[in-house]
């Protein structure tokens, strides 16, 4: 397959940028299904299905940003550091919760 | 409204649409009706194919209520814009002649 | 920035397209056919020629009911699901399906209703179009199939988008299609057909994800709610809590009884009963109201045909749900809007074939992006894969033509099979299907075995004759044909061989073009070979 446009060192770089957009992009729409549930205003049940509603868009938009990032280290980044942020909120949140 | 009347009534006013859209380009005023729109005419097409538009959509409303009246609009205008759009370059003068022949062929039979 | 952005996107476009093209193909035409099941089942089971079955009365239906539960318990005394299918319009047999436990497959029959007797040969046992639907969303293949369509169309979602952003011009060439001028005619047919149906392909691909959201994306009911899912959607529902298994034994209740009292509970007539955890405590049984087209076709959200739960041991009334009542709250109004979307559970007929025509239009832009792929580059090599190119290329023209026209081939030929299998063969239905997948694996063969313009050709043409020759072949085997339907204003059979010959048509269509072009192409082949001896 021709190399990414961008991609200086080609097959290993792709094949880190395919894994990125399947498993990373599906673990960051699956952290944001879970951050959104916390920030909805409506009920438990809904608020989860609400948030899982937008998370398709999520993970598709991951992908188009794994292969329109300038490296397949920068994609990473774009996908680890936002998931982070939102599993740690989400932690922080659900321990608020269950201390009140 | 009757929802098959609507449908073909809807499928020509956006048909209409489309085709006014086209005609306000160069490139399918050349193919209609030979050379370039001037620009009083393109405004006019621009405006009718437009206002038909928001016309086609208030029709669904009425036919079917806000909820699916906009699915069938999307639905209508895309398979008015698909037999323009692979008409025009086989039978271009038909393709605008059938503005006015399809209303007069599909609505006068639910007036029977 | 701008133009690196439009070429990576290019890139994830051509690949990602490319690499998902030929499911996603599978997956658009059959859910486009399957647009139509009813009348495509009605027309293999010969149910036009029947006539008009009564409707059943309430005696009657009771009758089945207690029918149905001494063969079921006769058959599977401690199933973990049954299900009883009241005759209908549609289908004068009973219907019964049970299933041991959770995991297991479900186990159907066609009872007499009068006796509860199997029924044989005695009609054309067939899935119908339901072969078409479950092909469109599991590929026959359940659980995994579900997966596979499902990442299809998280990559249908994302060839959307960039498709998009590679388009140059998109209003420019809003309404423009180039025909006879090669690689250009396809670009702008593949464009156009996208384009133009926009709208329909995002809603389709992603209210299809929304179907199985929480199978896709099930962290949100994991971490909210310890991932218990019965529990989660009973109160989504605010529906009963669930009824777990209590492994003491008890005697069922008489079911009939209880379907009258479900029916009377809904005001409607009952058209399925279900029994769970049959011969345990914890038994319950549904009762389903039937389902009325003309109540319903005017509204999206909180079209019901209604359902009563009782338990089936005490025979106490657990739940009842009214026809047409909303439940659940404005979230979960949405996903069942977007339900309703996808199945175009609304608008009738004229709704159906907009549906119809959009998703073949979808079908037909995911095949020309895949034939565009090779056009572009029978023309000039873009020597992507080294050494190994040619056999790449010939690899992804086979499965070309074994997606798109081998498909379509084996779509129209599941019809002929239908008519042409015998009536008494066991697991007639099964067989039919097995057919199917046979003689699309035939094609696979024939295109690898084949020149690729050759093969494309044949597989065409064949598929031309068995859609213009389909209202001969019904007329041979059951002696009704196309005239007798429209004259006694069977629409659906009629409609469903008239759209056969529409697509013979546009198959012939195909081909004319096909060979025109072939011979310019033989010459060009021919200079070519002559230039190379030369050098």
């Amino acid at each position: 397959m021709s190399p990414h446009p961008t991609q200086t060192r080609p097959r290993l770089a792709l094949i880190s940028r395919i894994v990125a957009a399947l498993i990373g992009g599906y673990a960051l729409a699956s952290v944001f299904s879970i951050f959104l549930s916390h920030l909805l205003p409506s009920e438990l049940p809904e608020a989860v299905l609400g948030a899982t509603l937008f998370s398709f868009a999520i993970y598709t938009a991951a992908i188009i940003w794994v292969f329109a990032a300038a490296s397949a280290a920068r994609a990473w980044l774009g996908l680890l550091i936002p998931g982070a942020l939102m599993g740690l909120l989400s932690c922080a949140m659900q321990f608020a919760g269950s201390a009140t | 409204m009757d929802k098959h009347f609507a449908t073909y009534l809807v499928f020509f006013v956006g048909y209409a649409a489309f085709l006014a859209l086209s005609l306000a380009m160069d490139r399918h005023h050349a193919q209609v009706l030979h050379g370039k729109p001037g620009s009083g005419r393109r405004l006019i097409l621009r405006l009718t194919g437009w206002a038909l538009l928001a016309l086609a959509l208030w029709l669904c409303s009425q036919a079917w209520g806000w909820a699916i009246g906009p699915v069938a609009w999307f639905g209508l205008l895309s398979a008015a814009a698909l037999g323009l759009v692979f008409l025009l370059p086989y039978a271009p003068r038909f393709a605008a002649w059938l503005v006015v022949l399809g209303p007069l062929l599909a609505l006068p039979p639910f007036f029977l | 920035m701008k133009q690196r952005f439009r070429q990576s996107m290019s890139w994830l476009h051509t690949w990602g397209g490319l690499w998902f093209t030929w499911i996603l193909f599978a997956i658009f035409l059959t859910g486009t056919l399957g647009v139509f099941d009813d009348p495509i089942s009605h027309w293999m089971r010969e149910q036009g020629k029947i006539g008009d079955i009564k409707p059943l009365t309430a005696e009657q239906r009771a009758e089945s009911v207690k029918v149905a539960q001494h063969y079921l318990a006769g058959k599977a005394p401690r199933a973990e699901f049954w299900g009883i299918g009241l005759p209908d319009e549609a289908q004068a047999a009973l219907r019964v399906f049970w299933r041991e436990q959770e995991e297991s497959p479900f186990e159907q029959r066609l009872l007499d209703p009068a006796n509860g007797r199997e029924s044989g040969a005695s009609q054309r046992d067939t899935e119908g179009g339901h072969h078409f639907v479950h092909m469109h969303f599991e590929l026959h293949a359940g659980t995994a199939g579900i997966w596979i369509v499902g990442a299809a169309t998280v990559a249908m979602l994302v060839a959307l988008v960039s498709g998009i952003v590679v388009h140059k011009k998109i209003f420019t060439d809003f309404f423009t299609f180039r025909p006879r001028k090669g690689q250009r005619s396809w670009l702008d047919g593949h464009n156009a057909l996208g384009v133009l149906t926009l709208p329909f392909l995002f809603m389709i691909s992603y209210t299809g994800l929304i179907i199985f959201w929480a199978l896709y994306m099930p962290a949100g009911i994991m971490a909210r709610h310890d991932g218990d899912e019965e529990s989660f959607f009973a109160a989504l529902n605010e529906g009963p809590a669930p009824r777990p298994m209590q492994h003491i034994d008890a005697l069922l209740h008489e079911l009939s009884p209880l379907m009258l009292r479900g029916e009377a509970a809904i005001e409607r007539e009952a058209s399925f009963v279900v029994v769970e955890h049959v011969g345990d405590r914890s038994a319950s049984v549904r009762i389903f109201g039937r389902f009325d087209p003309d109540a319903e076709s005017d509204r999206l959200v909180g079209r019901s045909s209604g359902n009563a739960l009782f338990d089936a041991i005490n025979g106490e009334t657990i739940d009842v749900q009214k026809p047409n009542t909303v439940r659940g709250g404005n979230v979960l109004a949405i996903q069942r809007t977007m339900n309703a979307l996808h199945f175009v559970r609304f608008g009738g007929y004229p709704m159906k074939w907009l549906y119809f025509i959009c998703g073949m239009a979808g079908t037909a832009m995911l095949a020309t992006g895949a034939i565009l792929f090779m056009v572009k580059r029978r023309k000039k090599s873009a020597d992507e894969f080294g050494t190994a190119t040619p056999r790449v290329y010939r690899l992804i023209e086979v499965l070309n033509v074994t997606a798109i026209a081998g498909l379509s081939l084996a779509c129209i030929a599941y019809f002929w099979i239908n008519r042409l299998l015998p009536l008494d063969i066991a697991d007639r239905a099964v067989r039919e299907i097995q057919l199917f997948f046979i003689l699309w694996l035939l094609t696979l063969l024939h295109a690898g075995l084949r020149p690729p313009m050759r093969a494309w050709i044949e597989q065409l043409a064949v598929s031309a004759a068995l859609c213009l020759g389909l209202p001969l072949i019904n007329l041979l085997t059951t002696g009704d044909w196309l005239f007798s339907a429209l004259a006694r204003g069977d629409s659906e059979t009629a409609g469903v061989e008239l759209t056969a010959m529409v697509f013979g048509l546009i198959f012939m269509a195909i081909l004319r073009h096909l060979r025109q072009r072939q011979p310019n192409q033989q010459n060009r082949e021919k200079s070519l070979a002559t230039a190379i001896e030369g050098a």
